[in-house]
Formats: structure tokens, sequence, C-alpha cells
């Protein structure tokens, strides 16, 4: 924390804002009701800043944040009272592209000489911006096609080139990945000890924590609070939660970024079901939600008969479950295990509901894994199979992550290795390719010699795999054009029971999975989801497992809007 | 901690006086208005040859077309009213009288089209950064020089191939096109003002330049028209700004339209007025561009 220089930066002396809106009724009816509204969204602001500090502005939706700064940056008037500043502003704002039909490269000349810069010491500071924003080659290509996410973080390298005496941030650092965060938090720091002074707007306590030694807190365009960070942030974070009682913070909606979630991992694999699985299926696999190894070893061979796997609580029938079986209009359930997996409850309970119930209860996981394919017919034109040791759900996330849907099997294989039941199934099913994800501790080197006959290309090992990289290599396969909307799960072990379902609703609809840590963008998944630039985002998993900031930043990456909206341009018609 | 008491406006406006705090909350005076946008003429300038590169890049022949689109504009004006309809009645030299026409309006035309979008075609940058927003309106006009340059040269050499004489007349005719620019400049700073205001307006500037487009001359002489109406009527259909920029264009080209320093002094007036005018209204608007 900088000791605050006592000269003042921003004076805002009770400055009230009211905007009018136009207000086209939408909703039904006959006459359409057009008003003008009235929003009176900064009530009597005063406060002044100084060189070299860093303000938070904190609050919660509509509470009149980024109105208030748009004021400070100097981009609207206010309505009554004076705003005085040391120099031109520059705002950050989220959604300004700068001239969307130019280029970065364009953009940057027209960015930084508006802020006031002259050509020549654009000239002069042109390589940096392009360095720090990481854009590379696509400088020349039209803003346009960037994502949201390249576009901020050029417009955050323009922005602070040119070292403004105050800058205001709205929402900026949201978008891109820790590395780059990191970079900005850097760059601002640098900005105050030029003493210059930053205002930022965010929904993240945490972020503004982290950043700020100040923070101001509006509600309803009344500023409530002014002092430290920490005290503000504190008693705004009580506030919110006694507003919302019992119920917990209510997530910030992101538009393009949807969440699936349910409150129990059964809960939230029939929700992703029904809401992934538009279509009726003729088959249903259910797995245990206590065996997740299990689970994503049967998406592949589920996928090849177009059969989604949904997890049930292996004591009963929950009515999440049931009714998502009923709504696929699943005439055959393939059960996952005996008796001992799955209570005989549960298929009593489908039997009832008019499903025929097909276990494969062939002893234990590694048997079922290897019956399951006979089961589901799926054991022809088999390219690779993944052997993934039954007690590693990680190795088996990343194999099911890497195999390819119609064309990889994944099985499991026993602490006791490779067992008969395994040869005799290769020997059937006779992959091009065998992959054994385990060291020669979990599966033998002398367990692979009889696997070599049967593989025509081969037993390879792949030892220790992160399932984030091999998320990640799976979806560099896909062409960005193909790709729509991307899934996205949680990276951490305990909270894969929420991609099972989601592996597999992802292969049917034959879209990349991607996988994200709790707090952070990981970089694979980064360079991924930069490239493949998705219109829409689906989260798989509650906060716990994804937290809303991450949410938040993969709105970065969407796609913007189509290109160029601009209408034919000549107007040479008579 | 509350906010504690705020200081009052005056010991708020000392402190920010104290310390050569410049206000954001009140409009320039017009003087530094002009200033600041004179301190921002690279930027202006920047803006103006970025968008104009920008027009023809998406096309494989590129600068091409800005010969093309003009060119094939005059061919098909001299179908439809050189040989169809025939108003070439009092024209000795309709072709190169046709194109002055067309290339001239066609400039006023994308002009005033564009300069009523100027502040809705911006938002990203009027929302992004603080600058005076005159320099929006300015660079539409000098977008349109940019990329009109090749449609000039392309008259340039076609007056002569039409049997006019190389002539010291022909100096004149920049001046006729930076008359018309500022003209234009001005009108297209009342537009975007108006336009911001209420969108719907800009469902009438086709409306209005089709208009003018018909009775400006284009594809007329209105000399010979005007006799038929009475005085009042064609004073006006000569005077008013689109038609004399036409005039003096040809005036600098053509021997049939002798250079008369009357219709030189009222364009001169029309340009200082449009531009006063269009630059106060503007101004006055400040703060109010790209709001809600």
């Amino acid at each position: 924390m900088g000791a605050a220089d006592p000269r003042p930066s921003v004076v805002v002396s009770h400055v009230d804002i009211v905007y009018r809106v136009y207000a086209g009724g939408r909703s039904g009816g006959s006459g359409e009701r057009r008003g003008v509204r009235t929003v009176h969204a900064v009530k009597d602001v005063s406060f002044v800043a100084h060189h070299g500090e860093s303000i938070g502005v904190i609050g919660r939706n509509g509470s009149g944040k980024s109105t208030l700064l748009r004021t400070v940056a100097g981009l609207v008037p206010p309505t009554s009272g004076e705003v005085w500043a040391d120099g031109t502003p520059s705002l950050l704002g989220v959604n300004a592209v700068l001239v969307k039909q130019l280029s970065g490269a364009r953009n940057i000349y027209i960015g930084a000489q508006a802020l006031g810069l002259s050509k020549a010491e654009v000239d002069e500071i042109y390589d940096e911006i392009v360095e720090f924003s990481e854009i590379g080659d696509a400088i020349h290509l039209p803003m346009s096609t960037y994502s949201s996410g390249m576009a901020a973080r050029l417009r955050f390298a323009i922005s602070t080139a040119a070292t403004p005496p105050v800058l205001v941030i709205d929402e900026a650092l949201a978008t891109g990945d820790a590395h780059f965060r990191a970079r900005s938090q850097e760059r601002i720091e640098k900005l105050r000890g030029q003493a210059g002074t930053v205002f930022l707007v965010s929904h993240s306590a945490a972020t503004i924590r982290a950043m700020c030694d100040r923070a101001l807190w509006l509600d309803q365009g009344e500023l409530v609070m002014d002092g430290p960070v920490d005290e503000v942030v504190d008693a705004y974070a009580a506030a919110a939660e006694r507003s919302l009682g019992a119920g917990g913070p209510v997530e910030p909606e992101v538009p393009g970024v949807e969440r699936w979630k349910g409150r129990t991992r059964f809960h939230t694999s029939a929700l992703v079901s029904r809401q992934g699985t538009p279509d009726r299926c003729d088959t249903v696999v259910l797995a245990s939600g206590a065996d997740l190894a299990l689970a994503l070893s049967a998406v592949p061979a589920a996928t090849t008969v177009g059969a989604p796997v949904l997890l049930t609580s292996s004591k009963r029938l929950m009515k999440v479950t049931a009714a998502e079986v009923e709504r696929l209009g699943a005439r055959r359930v393939v059960l996952l295990g005996d008796a001992g997996v799955v209570d005989e409850d549960v298929a009593d309970a489908l039997r009832e509901s008019g499903v025929a119930v097909e276990r494969v209860e062939e002893g234990d996981a590694e048997s079922v894994s290897v019956a399951l394919l006979d089961d589901l017919d799926a054991s022809s034109g088999v390219d690779t199979v993944y052997l993934v040791p039954g007690e590693d759900p990680m190795a088996a996330l990343s194999a099911v992550l890497t195999a390819r849907p119609g064309r990889d099997r994944v099985l499991l294989v026993g602490p006791e290795g490779v067992r008969d039941a395994h040869v005799e199934a290769l020997r059937r099913i006779a992959p091009a390719r065998v992959v054994v994800v385990a060291d020669a501790e979990d599966v033998a080197e002398a367990d692979l010699a009889p696997l070599r006959e049967l593989a025509t290309e081969g037993v390879e090992r792949w030892l220790s795999p992160t399932p984030v990289q091999a998320a990640a290599e799976a979806a560099d396969g896909l062409a960005a054009e193909a790709v729509g909307v991307v899934f996205v799960a949680s990276s951490q072990p305990e909270s894969v029971g929420d991609a099972v379902t989601g592996a597999a609703v992802a292969a049917l609809a034959n879209a990349p999975i991607l996988l994200v840590d709790r707090d952070e963008v990981p970089s694979a998944t980064h360079a991924q989801l930069e490239r493949l630039a998705p219109s829409h985002v689906v989260l798989l998993g509650g906060e716990m497992a994804v937290a809303p900031a991450v949410r938040q930043s993969l709105a970065g990456y969407l796609r913007q809007g189509g290109p160029g909206r601009g209408e034919s341009e000549g107007d040479v018609d008579l | 901690m509350s906010p504690g008491p705020a200081l009052s406006v005056e010991e708020a406006r000392a402190l920010a006086r104290r310390h050569g705090l410049t206000s954001l909350s009140a409009r320039p005076g017009l003087g530094r208005y002009l200033a600041e946008l004179w301190r921002r003429r690279q930027f202006v300038l920047t803006l103006s040859a970025a968008q104009g590169a920008a027009q023809y890049e998406k096309n494989r022949l590129g600068h091409l077309w800005a010969v093309f689109n003009p060119a094939l504009l005059i061919v098909s004006y001299f179908l439809v009213f050189g040989l169809l309809l025939r108003t070439d009645r009092g024209v000795d030299n309709f072709i190169a009288f046709l194109s002055i026409g067309v290339v001239l309006f066609g400039v006023t035309a994308s002009v005033l089209t564009s300069g009523a979008k100027a502040i809705s075609n911006n938002l990203g940058l009027v929302r992004a950064l603080r600058f005076p927003r005159a320099a929006l309106p300015v660079s539409v006009s000098l977008t349109e020089l940019y990329t009109s340059w090749p449609a000039f040269a392309l008259l340039l050499l076609l007056t002569p191939l039409t049997g006019e004489a190389l002539s010291w007349h022909w100096l004149l005719f920049p001046v006729a096109v930076l008359l018309q620019m500022l003209q234009l400049t001005g009108l297209a700073l009342v537009l975007a003002r108006l336009v911001n205001a209420s969108r719907d307006l800009a469902n009438f500037i086709p409306l209005a330049v089709r208009l003018m487009r018909y009775t400006s001359g284009v594809f007329f002489s209105i000399s010979v028209f005007a006799d038929r109406f009475p005085e009042l009527v064609g004073q006006v259909l000569t005077y008013q700004p689109f038609a004399l920029q036409l005039e003096l264009g040809r005036q600098a080209l053509l021997e049939e339209h002798p250079v008369t320093p009357l219709s030189w002094l009222v364009s001169l007036g029309w340009a200082v007025l449009l531009l006063v005018v269009g630059t106060v209204v503007f101004w006055r608007g400040e703060g109010t561009y790209g709001r809600g």
C-alpha cells in the first residue's frame, strides 16, 4: 500500500446523475407503450481521491457504480454537482471495442491518439502495446475477429500505455487468464507508483481486496461507506449476507456462460442430461455415483449407441433420476454393477416405471467395464483402447476426455493388473492401439506382453496425464469454426462427479470439454478457449467446483457478435 | 466508517482550483473546445485515414473501386438521363457535365449519410475515450476526402477527353472541393447532433439526400429549367448550397460555365455560415453524445 500523496487527483462534489431510458413496451399487448423513464442512478455522491490511491467501488448490480465511474472518466457529465480531475482520465470498460471493423494495429493508433498522445509517441510505444496485449500476429486482423478476452487485453494495453493520471477500470480484469491478470496488476501498481490514481469496479470482493487500499460502497446510487478497503468490503459482505438470508449469495448471471448445477451430483447429472440431451434416447446407462471411474469408463461405450450416462444413488432411485429416465423415453436402462454396487431397489423402481433393466453384473468394476462393451454392442471398429486403473478417477477422466467419440474405448484394470478377461476382450475388439494410463507399478510390464500381439500399432504407456492438459489436447483437434458451445468442468478430484454426464453429453454433441481450476483458468485451457472463441459456454457443476469469478472470466472468451454490422456503405441507389 | 461530512461545493471548488484540476462536469467554453479539438488533429487524421482505408479493404480489387464506382454510376446515369430521358437540353458537353454532377454529389450524399451517424457508428470510441466529440463528424468529411481523390482524378482525366481545353480556372477546382467540404462538415455536425438526440430522424436522411439529388442539377441544367418558375423559386434552386457545389465544380472545369464571382462568394458565405452554425450547435450538445 503506497503512502497516499495528499494532493487530490479527483474531486467529486455533490454529484447527481439522472439519465433517461427509452422504454419500448416489448411485452405483448396491442399498442406498444413507449415511454421515457428517468433513472436516478447516482445521488449526491462526494469524495476526494488522491495521487497514488487505488480505490475499489463495490455495490450490487444497478447500484450506480459504473455510471459514477463513467462520470469520473469524463464521459458522461453529471446532471448536477461537479467533478474535477487531473488531466484526461482513461476509462477501461469491459465492453468498449473502439472501432470494431478496423485492425488492432489501427485501433492502437486511434485509441492512444484520442488519449492525447502524438503519432510519434505512439510509434515509440507501439511494440510495447502489442507485446503486452499478447495478441501476436492477430494485431493486423479486424477487432471484430477478436475474442472479447483479446479485445479487453488490447484495450488494457492501450489505456495504460499512456500512463494516464487517472485510470478507471470497469470489470476489465475479470477477463483474461491468471497470467494476464498478474501482469495487469503489476502494471496498475506501477501506475500508482507514478502517482496515478486507479479506480476499479468489480463484483469480486477478492479482486478489490487484492488491488485496492480504499473502497467506496454504493447502494441504490448513494455512497454508503468510504474507507479502508478491508473495513468497507467486510461491511458490504456482511450486509449482503444479511439481505440474502440463509440462501447464500446469489451468483450474478453471466450472459453466454450458463451454469448447469444441482444440489447433489445426482441432481447435477440429471439436470445436465435434461439440458444437454434434447432428443429421446432408446438406451440410458445408469452408474453408481460412488464409483466414478466406472461411470466415466462407460462414457465412450455408451456414446456409440447414443446413450447418456446418468449417475444414481446406489441405495434408491432418486426422483430427479427417475424423471430424467422417463423424459428421455428410454426403453432400456443398462445398470452398471451388481446389487452390491447399485441396490436392487433401484432396478425395481425402474422396472415399475416400465423400462427394461439390464444389469451388467460381472463381479467387480473391471469386469463390468469389459462386459459393458458386449452389452452395448460396442466392441467393433475400435481404434484405441485406454486401460485405466479402477481406483483412479482422474486417470479415467483424462482418458475419457481424450477418447474420440465412436472410435476409442476405456477399460478399467484392477490392482492385480491385466486379466484374462481383458486379453479376451481385446482379442475380440482388435484395436489398433492400446494405451495404458498407468505406470509399471499399477500395470506390470509383463502384463503388456500378451497385449502387444493384439494391437496392430502397439501398446504404449501414458504416464500421469493431467486431465486439464488432456482436455486441452483433445480440443486442439477441433477447428474453431466448427465449435459453437464449449463445456467446462472442474479439474478438482472432488468434483469429477459433475463431469460424468457432461462428458457423455459433450461427446454426443461432438462439443469439446475443457477443465478449469476452482479459482482460475489454467493456461492450457486458456489457450484453447482463446483459439476456439466459443459462442456459448456451459459450466458443469456448482460454485464450489468452479468459482463465480471464473464463470465471469469465461465470458471473456466468447466470440463477439457477428462480423461487422455496418450496412452497405455506398448509397448509389436512385 | 461513514462517508463523513462532504466538502461543501465552495470548499470542493477551492480545493480543485488550488491543485490545478480541470473540471469534467462543465462543458468547456467554445474557444477551449476548439483548442482541444485542434490538439487532437492527429487523432482525427488517423481515424479518417483508417476508416477510409477500411472501406475498400474488404474487396479484392480494393481501391480500384474508388474509381469503378463513380465510373459505373456515370455510365448508368448517362444511359438513363442522357439517352432515355434526354435531360441534356441546353448542355453542350453533357458527359463532362454529368460526370462532375455525379462525382461531387456522391461526395455530398456520402458525407451527409455517414455524418448523421457519426456518433452512433462510433459508440465504442465514445464510450471508452474522452475527446471532443466534434472530432467524429469532422473525420467523416476527411474520410470522404481521403476516399474520393481517385474519383476526382477520374474527373480531371475524363474532362479533357470530352473536348474541354485546359485553362487557368482548373486551379479553382480544389477551391470548389474545399468549399464543399467545409459546408458538408457544418451540416454533418448539425445532423450528428440531431440524430443523436433522436434516432428516428436518421430515417429522413436518405429521403432528404434523394430529394437534393433530384433538385440540385446533377443530371440537368438548373438554369435551363429555372426559367419556367417564378423568379424566387429559380433563385433558391440556383443558390442553395448543393446546387452551388456542382455549379462551382463545373465553372472550374467547363468552358460552357464561365467563372462567376457571385457564385463563389455565395458559396463562401454558405461555408462560413454552415460551419459556424454546425460547430456551435454540435458544441452545445457536448456531453449528451453516446448517453443512454
